[in-house]
């Protein structure tokens, strides 16, 4: 497979890829949000604030599914040492950094009419902010050391390092906060998935769940293809300071 | 129309979280296409140079 | 393993000739003990409820502060090549480093733990779980903590970017750690946050001399 991943076949695969995809993204997001705003019924419990539930939620999937995929693209940037991946990994940081950071602010503005305050250190917001700082130091890596291929590397360690951690992190939060609300959207019954909530509810967020990630690899997309840009500057500008 | 859009008493703290998300978005997405576009200028630049002698 | 006593040996006579060893470390967490009655104030059942929490984040942050020397100059005046090129596996190297800066931090702050939550006005019935749990969880500081320092061992200013990297690997001990003596307070069975202490204290072990020496190589390189 790694095979066809060179930059070249990626940049003519993206470019026939990148409209649809924008179309896609941006269709799926804008159609579930209308729907989450206009259609959408009030919660008998939460009332109108359930509507915050359409941003929250989709980005609180998008922190965890950005961090496995740069987990991925890290660990076949370190075996392979293939520069693609590398950046894949990089752009996708910036990415999920901010749906963390979203799914963080609209957790807080839930929580006051909610719980009556802004934060409380509850399982998942505390792990959700851990998260964050990840993220963060993952960033921080890139920024801090300026040869690529060492950067990329030392970014890929620290990243694997994370996601091993990130499973005692949730437990020990867990174990912390053992008066958590169990995970909402969809619970196991009887070893089926059985929604726990009105599908007129549910799949507004599963349209605007899928939008989001088809957002993600479309701005991861165009955001490669930068960065090979970059590439190729850097190739030129050293061929001009050396000629 | 307007009256069911302000989501009483709720609509203080609905509305700021939409905005939230548009501009985390947002951000991003106007972050990626400046570089994309800066990126794609210096390249040609640098490439015409290159192809003058 | 002669190779790893010396290496252990160097580093700990270093440690005491430049930084005075493990004195500055148990200075500092001394300090910060003092600081917490003047900025929440000297209310006696406030303070006994913090301190256990409290001394297990200071001891954290005791790590972090020394934590940027722990391969910075062997990184600059070349030993770390030195050390790699040698007969010890790098990993071995990376444990024998973080053995030395856990016996200079570490160790010296769960032995000082009791006089400081006497401070603080710990109930009675923690003291014994304060420094077994330091005891035991201590070493995942300098374990952990010598990932983040050989990922940013070649920088000139990693100090600030290593707490960043570190402290989310330290949550969960700080966690089992206070839950260990809080438990302990309370008069409950503290078995299974101690147990969850130990448990990663023996992972941070295997995993920490790994990514760490895969750190060190990615600058050696």
């Amino acid at each position: 497979m790694l095979r066809y991943a060179n930059p070249k076949r990626f940049l003519d695969l993206s470019a026939a890829l990148l409209p649809w995809l924008w179309l896609a993204a941006a269709g799926l997001t804008l159609t579930g949000l209308y729907q989450a705003i206009f259609l959408v019924p009030p919660d008998y419990q939460q009332g109108d604030t359930v509507r915050i539930m359409y941003v929250h939620v989709p980005s609180a999937w998008m922190a965890s599914f950005i961090y496995g995929f740069m987990f991925v693209a890290s660990v076949v940037g370190l075996v392979w040492k293939h520069p693609l991946a590398d950046a894949a990994a990089k752009e996708a940081a910036p990415i999920g950094a901010m749906f963390t950071a979203v799914c963080l602010i609209t957790g807080a503005l839930w929580g006051k009419p909610m719980w009556g305050t802004y934060w409380i250190w509850d399982a998942r917001l505390t792990s959700m902010l851990v998260l964050l700082f990840l993220y963060l130091g993952y960033l921080g890596v890139w920024a801090a050391i300026e040869d690529r291929a060492k950067a990329a590397r030392a970014a890929a360690v620290l990243c694997v390092v994370g996601v091993v951690n990130i499973p005692i992190i949730r437990f020990s939060v867990e174990w912390w906060d053992t008066l958590h609300q169990g995970p909402s959207v969809v619970r196991f019954e009887g070893g089926k998935l059985a929604p726990s909530i009105d599908p007129s509810m549910l799949w507004p967020l599963l349209i605007v769940g899928l939008g989001c990630t088809l957002l993600f690899f479309a701005l991861l997309f165009v955001r490669m293809r930068t960065e090979i840009r970059r590439r190729r500057i850097r190739a030129l500008l050293a061929a001009q300071a050396g000629g | 129309m307007l009256a069911y859009l302000a989501f009483e008493p709720y609509g203080w703290f609905i509305w700021p979280c939409f905005a939230v998300f548009a501009l985390g978005v947002g951000g991003v997405l106007a972050e990626t296409l400046i570089a994309a576009r800066r990126s794609k200028r210096l390249l040609a630049q640098l490439e015409a140079a290159k192809a003058r002698p | 393993m002669s190779a790893f006593l010396a290496l252990v040996r160097r580093d700990l006579s270093l440690a005491f000739r430049v930084g005075g060893g493990p004195f500055l470390g148990l200075a500092f967490f001394l300090t910060v003990t003092a600081l917490l009655p003047l900025g929440v104030g000297a209310r006696l059942n406030l303070l006994g409820e913090a301190a256990a929490g409290f001394l297990w984040v200071s001891a954290a942050l005791a790590a972090l502060l020394s934590l940027d020397r722990l391969f910075q100059a062997d990184a600059e005046d070349g030993s770390l090549e030195q050390l790699a090129l040698g007969d010890l596996p790098l990993e071995a190297a990376v444990l024998a480093k973080c053995l030395a800066h856990w016996l200079t931090t570490g160790l010296p702050l769960a032995l000082a733990a009791p006089v400081l939550a006497l401070m603080l006005n710990m109930p009675a019935g923690g003291y014994g779980a304060l420094v077994l749990s330091l005891l035991v969880g201590s070493p995942v500081f300098s374990l952990a903590g010598a990932i983040g320092a050989a990922l940013t061992a070649g920088l000139r200013r990693g100090g600030l970017l290593l707490s960043l990297l570190v402290l989310p690997l330290f949550v969960p001990v700080v966690i089992f750690g206070a839950g260990t003596v809080t438990a302990a307070i309370n008069g409950a069975e503290g078995d299974a946050a101690f147990l969850l202490l130990a448990a990663s204290s023996l992972f941070a072990l295997v995993l920490a001399p790994l990514a760490g020496a895969a750190a060190l190589r990615i600058h050696l390189s």
